[in-house]
């Protein structure tokens, strides 16, 4: 492929591979049985989303007529993520929309770790995940972890609106390093808003009545360059950071909501809002996930 | 150690340490308010008698409540992780460029608020609680910020608002009565983000008071910085201001309050 052979200028990449962009999207709807639809799935390399799993299976038996929010498990539809290439790499702008209706939940899972890598594609690696998830609907995100290879550049950029009685459970592991290796810098940006204000008012997610109350936000800027990032207010010696963020109407009563808890590189808060957000370091992936899954759930 | 004119991915490597210290921007007899107080509560900005009004808004003495909260030091001390002036100077930078900016930031966005009156200082407190996801950081906050309120009320003609916001907001409000700038503001919050903390790590682990002191004077350029930051960030909408994290600081927050002895309330 047409490689230059002089010394590259700045302006033009050492090789043949241009910055990728791409927007998948998955959308999922409660169907006219009851049983989830899946209205939208729209893969987009390297973004390829596939449909592993749906339950209850369609056999005809309308289960789910009366379904009691809580009482039985709504109707779900899994999709895997597939990396359909290595990466991301310097420059790519990758985009995933997702969206959940009242009624059904949506388990969204990846079949590897990302691993964001340098490359010479203008400014940083892009990732950025909308999600929305309709009264009564659940989203539960937990893709394998990031790791930022060493000198990646990656922005991770992940923003939530749940209606009031929407559920949400994401999870978010970023590993500094491959084994063995410094780490590239990465900034993971997550905002989640709860819908507010009036209740009973029909919350339409696009709609511009209901008032969005911020539930959470948070900055994670990871890198060598970071001022005091090994210092004892911010990792430590850590080298896996992680959170498990749980929302739902169940929680949203102070006192009758979820109790702090901490244990060993982990702690449980609960939010102001109507969730709790696990905390935790580690020094490797296998432990990180270890200390999130102890503290996941404040009933058991 | 760091030097102050390292460049920072986060804060924008195109800012060079301009001079932009809040003297130079004050001309002595310069304003037209002779008096140093300004009337209404919205002194004027550039009045007389600013840089001596932030002086004693950030002032350690000032009965603010800070005296009783370390901001993690104590719990970093007691699981092991800050025993020596080198840690406390790292753990003090983590802070300063993170809770630090956002403190600077909110602080500056209130007192701009005010000012403006484009957003409620409300929004910006609930802003602040979903960057706060620590209950034992929110509650320790929240009774420094109605501490300092009360102090401040006592000094200046703070503007109504939440009886006990959150320590940047409380901050940017009485800042914004005593006549000072959002600029003013976020020097003070990030100020006092690392110099609580640094009293703190003195009287508990016994380290001397005269290295310390070295330690905070060779933060300044930091603290400029950040100010500065939080000062830029001041008229952004509230959701998009800073929310950087520290998550060891999160975590120690949460084994302190359940921790048997302590000699902080945070």
């Amino acid at each position: 492929m047409p490689t230059t052979t002089d010394a590259a200028s700045p302006a033009m990449p050492r090789t043949g591979r241009t910055a990728v962009r791409a927007h998948a999207a998955v959308r999922v709807e409660r169907g006219p049985q009851g049983a989830p639809r899946l209205a939208e799935l729209r893969s987009d390399v390297p973004i390829v989303l596939r449909l592993t799993g749906v339950s209850p299976v369609r056999t005809g038996a309308r289960t789910g007529g009366g379904a009691r929010p809580g009482a039985e498990p709504l109707p779900t539809m899994t999709v895997h993520l597939v990396n359909g290439a290595a990466g991301p790499l310097a420059g790519d702008d990758l985009r995933l929309d997702i969206s959940v209706g009242g009624g059904v939940r949506l388990v969204l899972r990846s079949v590897a770790a990302t691993v964001a890598l340098p490359g010479h594609g203008p400014g940083p690696s892009r990732l950025t995940v909308t999600a929305e998830v309709a009264d009564g609907g659940e989203l539960d995100l937990g893709p394998e972890p990031t790791v930022v290879a060493d000198g990646a550049d990656h922005r991770i950029v992940t923003e939530v609106r749940l209606a009031a009685t929407a559920r949400l459970r994401l999870r978010e592991e970023i590993l500094l390093g491959r084994f063995g290796e410094p780490s590239g810098s990465v900034l993971s940006m997550l905002r989640v808003d709860v819908a507010g204000g009036a209740e009973g008012s029909g919350t339409d997610l696009a709609g511009g009545s209901s008032r969005w109350v911020p539930l959470l936000r948070q900055e994670l800027l990871l890198g060598p360059q970071v001022p005091g990032l090994r210092g004892p207010a911010q990792l430590g010696g850590a080298r896996a950071v992680g959170s498990l963020l749980v929302v739902g109407p169940e929680w949203a009563e102070a006192g009758a909501g979820a109790d702090a808890a901490v244990a060993e590189g982990v702690a449980r808060l609960p939010l102001t809002g109507p969730g709790y957000l696990v905390s935790a370091l580690a020094d490797d992936a296998v432990t990180l996930r270890r200390r999130l899954t102890a503290l996941a759930d404040p009933t058991g | 150690m760091r030097s102050g004119d390292e460049t920072d991915a986060h804060l924008g490597a195109d800012q060079p340490s301009h001079i932009d210290r809040p003297g130079h921007t004050v001309q002595p007899g310069h304003t037209v308010q002779p008096g140093p107080d300004g009337g209404d509560g919205h002194g004027p900005i550039g009045r007389s008698g600013r840089r001596a009004t932030l002086l004693v808004l950030a002032d350690g003495r000032m009965p603010t409540g800070g005296h009783a909260h370390s901001g993690g030091v104590e719990a970093a001390v007691t699981d092991g992780s800050l025993a020596s002036l080198t840690d406390l100077a790292a753990f003090l930078l983590g802070r300063l460029h993170t809770v630090g900016l956002v403190a600077a930031a909110f602080a500056a966005a209130t007192c701009h608020a005010i000012a403006t009156g484009r957003t409620g200082v409300a929004d910006l407190d609930a802003e602040l609680d979903a960057r706060t996801p620590a209950p034992a950081q929110r509650a320790a906050s929240r009774a420094q910020g109605r501490t300092l309120l009360r102090a401040g009320r006592a000094a200046w003609p703070v503007p109504a608002g939440p009886r006990a916001p959150h320590h940047p907001i409380a901050l940017g409000m009485v800042a914004a009565g005593a006549g000072l700038t959002p600029g003013d503001a976020a020097l003070a919050a990030a100020h006092t983000t690392v110099t609580g903390p640094a009293t703190a790590a003195t009287r508990l682990i016994g380290l001397d008071p005269l290295a310390v002191t070295g330690v905070l004077a060779r933060l300044a350029d930091d603290v400029e910085a950040i100010a500065r930051a939080g000062e830029e960030a001041a008229a952004l909408p509230p959701r998009e201001l800073p929310a950087l994290t520290a998550v060891r600081l999160d975590l120690l927050a949460e084994q302190h309050r359940l921790a048997p002895l302590r000699m902080f309330t945070s």
